[in-house]
Order: C-alpha cells, then sequence, then structure tokens
C-alpha cells in the first residue's frame, strides 16, 4: 500500500520532469524557457525523493537534505542566469508582458517617489500658505521707496522712476546683469558649436538641407523688420519719460533679428559685427560709469550730461545714453544665444 | 485684496513648478518646470510692491511729482523683476544648450538613461 | 469689475502653468508655458508696473518659447 503511494509520487515526479523538458523545447525565449526548466524540474526532483522516502524509509533525514539543498539551489541559479541573459540583452520574445529589469522604474518605486514628491510639495505648499495668508497689502510707500519716488524726478530729472533706479541709483546692478548675459553668449556658444551643428562656411546640399521659409513670412519679413527696428528705438529712448527702457528695448531688437533669421534660413548672421558692437557698448557703459566718477557724484552717476528739461527728449543726463547702450548689449546678446540654437 | 491674490497666484506656480520638475522624466520638461518656477517668482516679488490704490510709478499727466510719494506703487521689486526676467531666460538658455549637448552624446532625453557621472 | 478681472487673469496663469507640466505634447506644454508668461505680463499691468510687463511680454512669450522650439527641433529625432 505504501509502496503504491510512493509509486505514485515518482510517477507525479517524472510528469513534472517530462513537461519541463517539453517547455525547454518549446518556449519561445530564454526567460521562458528558463522558468519552464526551473519550476517544473524542482518539483519533479521533490516528488521523486518523496516517493523514494516511501520506499526507504530509514534514508527519509538523508532525502530531507536533498530537497533542501534542490530548493536552495535550482531557483537561485536560475534566477541569477536570468539576469544575466538580460543584461547581455538576450531579446524578449514576441509577447513579452512585462520587463521587470528594464530601465523604467518600477512601480513600486514610482508610487514611493511620487508620495515623497506630494509630502514635499505639501509642505512648501504650508509654508507659502502662511506667507500668503499673512501678507497684508500696503497701504504706503515705505521709506526706502518713497525715497527713491522723490528723488529721481527731483534729483536725476527722470519722470520714470523704475529707469532712474535701473540706470542711476543701481546701475552697478545693470552693469553685473550685462556681464551675466556675456557670460551665458560665451558658455552657450561654448556647449552648442561641438555639438553636431557645425560650423561649416559652404553648407552642402545633403548636410544642411534647410528648407526655404515660405513667401508669407519672407514677405512678412521685410515688412516687419524695419518697423520692428524702428519700434525698439522708440522703446529705447523713451525709457526715461514713460515705461520702457534698455531691456525691452534690447527683446525686441533680438526678436526683429530673430524674425530675419526665420524668414531666410540660409542666413548666417555676421557674429563678428555682433561681438564688436556688444563689445563696444559694454566698453562703452563702463566709460560713462567711470566718468560719472571723475566728472560728477560717482560711479554710473547720471549727471555727467546736462540735466536738461523735465520731460524732454534729451533730459536726465546720462540715462538715454544709457539706455541706448544697454538695449544695443542686450539685443546682440539675445540675438547671438538664439543664433547659436538654430538648427 | 488685489496684491493677495497675485501673492497667491504666484506661489502656486511655483509649487506647480517644484512640482514638474520632481515628477518629470525628459528633461526639455523639466526646464519647462523651471521656467515656471522663475514666473511664479517673479509675480510674487512684484506683487509685493503693490500700494492699495497706486498706480505706476511715472511721472507724466496723470500723476504730479508732488503726488507721487502717495500714490505711486513701489518700484524697488519692480526694477528688481526687470533685471531677473532677463536674467531667467538667460539661464534657460544655457539649461537648453545642455539638454542639446547631453542628447547628442547619447540621442536620448530621459534622465533615468544618464547614469554615469562621465561624459 | 476690476476685481473680476484679475480673479480671471489669476485662474488662467494656474490653469497654463498646470497644463504646461502635464499635457503629453510637448509642443502643446511649451505653448503653455508662454500663455503663462502672457498672462501674467498682463497682471503686471494690474499691479502697476509697466516695465516689467513689456519685459515679460517680450522676453517670457516670445523668445523663451523660441528657445524651447529651436530645442525642440535640434532634440526630435527620438520622438515620434
Amino acid at each position: 500500500m505504501i509502496e503504491l503511494v510512493g509509486g505514485v509520487l515518482i510517477l507525479l515526479g517524472a510528469a513534472f520532469h517530462f513537461s519541463a523538458g517539453l517547455g525547454m523545447l518549446r518556449m519561445p525565449d530564454v526567460y521562458t524557457r528558463m522558468q519552464a526548466a526551473t519550476k517544473a524540474s524542482t518539483l519533479g526532483n521533490t516528488l521523486v525523493l518523496a516517493g523514494i522516502a516511501f520506499f526507504h524509509p530509514g534514508w527519509s533525514l538523508k532525502l530531507i537534505v536533498i530537497v533542501y539543498f534542490v530548493f536552495m539551489t535550482n531557483p537561485v541559479s536560475s534566477h541569477a542566469l536570468a539576469r544575466a541573459a538580460h543584461a547581455i540583452r538576450n531579446s524578449m520574445g514576441r509577447t513579452p508582458v512585462v520587463d521587470a529589469l528594464s530601465d523604467a522604474p518600477q512601480d513600486r518605486q514610482w508610487v514611493m517617489w511620487r508620495i515623497l514628491v506630494a509630502i514635499v510639495v505639501a509642505s512648501f505648499g504650508l509654508i507659502f500658505a502662511t506667507v500668503a495668508i499673512s501678507h497684508v497689502e500696503q497701504q504706503s510707500l515705505r521709506p526706502l521707496a518713497e525715497s527713491y519716488v522723490r528723488l529721481v524726478p527731483e534729483a536725476l530729472r527722470a519722470p520714470n522712476v523704475v529707469t532712474g533706479i535701473l540706470l542711476t541709483y543701481r546701475a552697478f546692478d545693470t552693469l553685473g546683469e550685462v556681464a551675466v548675459l556675456f557670460m551665458v553668449a560665451a558658455g552657450v556658444g561654448l556647449v552648442l558649436t561641438s555639438s553636431e551643428r557645425g560650423n561649416d562656411d559652404d553648407p552642402g546640399p545633403g548636410r544642411r538641407a534647410v528648407m526655404q521659409s515660405s513667401e508669407v513670412v519672407r514677405t512678412g519679413a521685410q515688412v516687419l523688420g524695419p518697423l520692428t527696428a524702428i519700434f525698439a528705438a522708440y522703446i529705447i529712448m523713451n525709457g526715461h519719460l514713460s515705461a520702457g527702457g534698455g531691456f525691452q528695448g534690447g527683446a525686441v531688437i533680438a526678436s526683429g533679428i530673430v524674425l530675419m533669421l526665420l524668414a531666410s534660413p540660409a542666413y548666417q548672421l555676421d557674429l563678428e559685427f555682433l561681438s564688436v558692437a556688444e563689445s563696444a557698448a559694454g566698453v562703452l557703459f563702463v566709460v560713462s560709469g567711470i566718468a560719472g566718477l571723475l566728472f560728477a557724484g560717482g560711479f554710473l552717476d547720471n549727471r555727467i550730461l546736462p540735466l536738461g528739461d523735465f520731460g524732454a527728449f534729451f533730459s536726465a543726463g546720462a540715462i538715454p545714453l544709457l539706455s541706448v547702450l544697454l538695449g544695443v548689449k542686450v539685443g546682440c546678446e539675445l540675438s547671438v544665444i538664439l543664433d547659436r540654437f538654430r538648427p | 485684496m488685489a496684491s493677495n491674490v497675485v501673492l497667491a497666484t504666484g506661489l502656486a506656480l511655483i509649487l506647480v513648478g517644484i512640482s514638474g520638475s520632481l515628477l518629470r522624466r525628459d528633461i526639455l520638461r523639466i526646464v519647462i518646470s523651471f521656467s515656471l518656477i522663475g514666473t511664479g517668482s517673479h509675480i510674487m516679488i512684484v506683487s509685493i510692491g503693490y500700494v492699495k490704490n497706486g498706480t505706476a510709478p511715472i511721472v507724466d499727466r496723470t500723476l504730479s511729482v508732488a503726488d507721487a510719494p502717495v500714490r505711486a506703487v513701489d518700484p524697488i521689486p519692480a526694477a528688481l523683476v526687470v533685471t531677473a526676467i532677463v536674467i531667467g531666460m538667460a539661464v534657460t538658455a544655457v539649461m537648453l544648450a545642455y539638454a542639446i549637448r547631453l542628447y547628442d552624446s547619447k540621442k536620448t532625453l530621459s534622465i533615468d538613461d544618464f547614469t554615469e557621472s562621465k561624459w | 469689475m476690476n476685481g473680476l478681472l484679475l480673479y480671471l487673469l489669476c485662474f488662467s496663469i494656474l490653469v497654463s502653468g498646470i497644463l504646461a507640466v502635464s499635457l503629453r505634447n510637448l509642443l502643446a506644454a511649451v505653448a503653455s508655458a508662454g500663455l503663462a508668461s502672457l498672462f501674467a505680463a498682463v497682471c503686471y499691468i494690474f499691479l502697476g508696473a509697466p516695465d516689467v510687463a513689456m519685459t515679460e511680454a517680450s522676453i517670457g512669450s516670445g523668445l523663451s518659447v523660441l528657445i524651447f522650439l529651436y530645442a525642440v527641433r535640434r532634440t526630435s529625432a527620438a520622438r515620434e
């Protein structure tokens, strides 16, 4: 009777071994083959050894030890083999369901990351909420702002207070900002020149097959280009009288230059002229600052030029001159930066 | 009241930018999120300078010289933000230049693929 | 009326920001970021800072979007 049970168990084990062999022959790729070989043969081994235990009860302890070893080594080695096969990029079968070792983050990791991000954003949100709630709208100007608003029309004779601050009282910050723009233009040129675009002088027909832009864009650019230049000059020159100034005008100059670049894609910007122009503008900015040191109250003081009537076109000392220089510099920098990005 | 609403909007935009920069895997989308953080902080700074029923600090027909210290809006945050916007765009340009360079070296833009420290 | 317009603007800024982060199409996300800058420029006018409004309109929704489009163009072989 006991031998019958043992015999049935050995037969079952043999059936599982057979299915393992069949799976190794018929499965599509290495991972599924390995799974068939491992799982079925481990179970088959266990069943056969259990059946033998029924025939020879004295060997039970040894058989249990053998089963334990089979359980430890078979799955672990096949796991290591599968990882090695994945690492040398063995391809999966035609219909893989999930690639758990692929480079995309696993689902569980992704959920943990999202929870962490939610906690971070919520804590920032709490801090911001306290800032937003405790903010009280100003009823009157703070002392420093009030002194600026009083001083700029009186001492500098400039109607636009923001331009007066930007180009006289805090003109050193403007100089620093101009230096930062220069560094960025140089840095972008360094990073992007060694990339695939290249700077060949005669673009071959195969390598740089640029599309000719449409006629609408070309005609529009021909009409809008001079208009943009006049508009930029207007914004720059009105910096001290009304809203405007060097930064805004420089951005409009760069937009106009980019419009011309878009209209004729094969057009190469004259980078030498631009670099000469921006260097000259920067040098003149610093020179007028030093002139302020020599002839007037301090570095970049605007009283080196006559202050003139309030609200007249040529008034407020050196502020229109500084606006022009700032506009030229910012425009050249921004258009050089944009030109480096062109494909 | 007006400046409170705009301040809250600026802060919320900063939050949107932070969450976008942490959750996205594509480098260009991360740069877009940084640009949003910049825009949000500029809105926040300008909204702090608002004076109740104030007007722009430009002396012209509507705002006389004597009236200006009473009715004008704080000009200092506006001056700082003008500089900050230009520099923010320059920093975005540097980030995009690096993104292009990274793409040229590995032909992929997902930051999960950049696991080595060398170029 | 003024207040209602300001609320609408702030809501539009937030919606454009959220869209810029979550849209699938990259070009649409870039355009949303430019749209947020444009609405912010109008907000600056309401807050009494016309210089900032001009700068933000020209740089934030003009040159910045342009630079993004150039960058998308130069890294576009990986997508689609």
